[in-house]
């Protein structure tokens, strides 16, 4: 199994996700400049986080016309599994391969923070290592993070269990106050039709490690398990 | 041969109407409300980028400024709309 990592001019969490797959979950993982325009011998992608292109124009849109992008949505057609992870989000939205747009905060301040988040899908390759409705926690660091599409496409998210996770208050009650961006139904992430390819934004490879957690928590490593061990079932067959 | 010259484009790019725009609001209750202007009720924020073109004439700069936009994703239709005026 071969892990990619897109690193775009900005990108700035590719190491801290590098981490993950080489030390904690023991993966070939490789770093992919953006100006490659072949991905065909990686099993899963990651677009990290980061400020590409200095988040010039709209966050993300620069980046959604390098070369790398074709070669991504070729590999999405072979419903192998993208994870766009907070500007990794926003790029895979600008990019066409997920539905929307990422506004500006609703409260018009660069938010950082642990947030709560409730799994609205577990049957998806990105999440099926949690029960249904758990709660988990991950750190959220962005200016550009409030999910919006209109109410017509997302009763069609809606339908299609495109929602996979949450923003919630601490009971798990999807409220104003658990939302801290102003996303469009508490939406943090999002999955595409055929579930291969997930945004989200908060940071899980922030959130693998206890002694990174203020409450020790390793939530964030289980959409990475859920994504490895959907991948080795899948190389098996 | 007709000839070409350049024309100043505006390519104005604004959220839907009914997409929030919290920087818009900031503006309106903490700058012109607070300051009693008070015969201000709305504002609203946009971007706009100011092109210069080539071509044989104004609607001809125009409609290429609004092909460029639509093909390189300039506005995300999704929640955005994209005006073209020349500023000439």
């Amino acid at each position: 199994m071969n892990v990619a990592i897109i690193q775009f001019p900005g990108t700035n969490c590719d190491i801290d996700t590098h981490r993950v797959f080489s030390n904690l979950l023991k993966v070939d993982v490789s770093f992919v400049w953006h100006k490659e325009n072949d991905l065909t011998n990686f099993d899963a992608v990651v677009l990290p986080g980061g400020f590409s292109y200095g988040d010039r124009l709209r966050a993300g849109v620069i980046a959604a016309h390098s070369p790398v992008i074709q070669a991504l949505k070729n590999f999405s057609l072979k419903r192998k599994p993208i994870i766009g992870i907070c500007n990794g989000f926003q790029i895979l939205v600008e990019s066409e391969l997920l539905p929307g747009a990422l506004l500006k905060n609703s409260n018009q301040k660069f938010v950082c923070k642990w947030v709560t988040l409730k799994v609205e899908n577990n049957n998806n390759i990105f999440t099926n290592y949690f029960k249904s409705n758990s709660l988990i926690r991950m750190p959220i660091a962005h200016n550009e993070g409030r999910y919006y599409v209109d109410n017509e496409k997302l009763d069609e998210l809606e339908r299609n269990n495109q929602i996979i996770l949450r923003y919630v208050n601490s009971i798990g009650n999807t409220s104003i106050q658990g939302n801290p961006n102003g996303s469009v139904s508490n939406i943090a992430a999002v999955s595409n039709v055929e579930g291969n390819v997930l945004g989200l934004m908060p940071h899980p490879e922030r959130a693998s490690e206890a002694i990174l957690s203020p409450d020790s928590s390793t939530d964030g490593i289980g959409l990475f398990y859920s994504m490895i061990h959907s991948l080795e079932v899948l190389l098996k067959k | 041969m007709e000839a070409v010259y350049e024309f100043k484009i505006d390519v104005l790019i604004a959220n839907k109407p009914d997409i929030k725009d919290p920087e818009g609001e900031t503006i309106l209750q903490d700058l012109f409300l607070r300051n009693n202007y008070d015969d201000v009720t709305s504002v609203r924020t946009a971007k706009v980028l100011q092109l210069k073109i080539k071509a044989r004439n104004v609607n001809e700069a125009k409609k290429r400024a609004l092909l460029l936009c639509d093909e390189l994703r300039i506005y995300n239709p999704s929640v955005s709309i994209c005006e073209i005026r020349s500023s000439d």
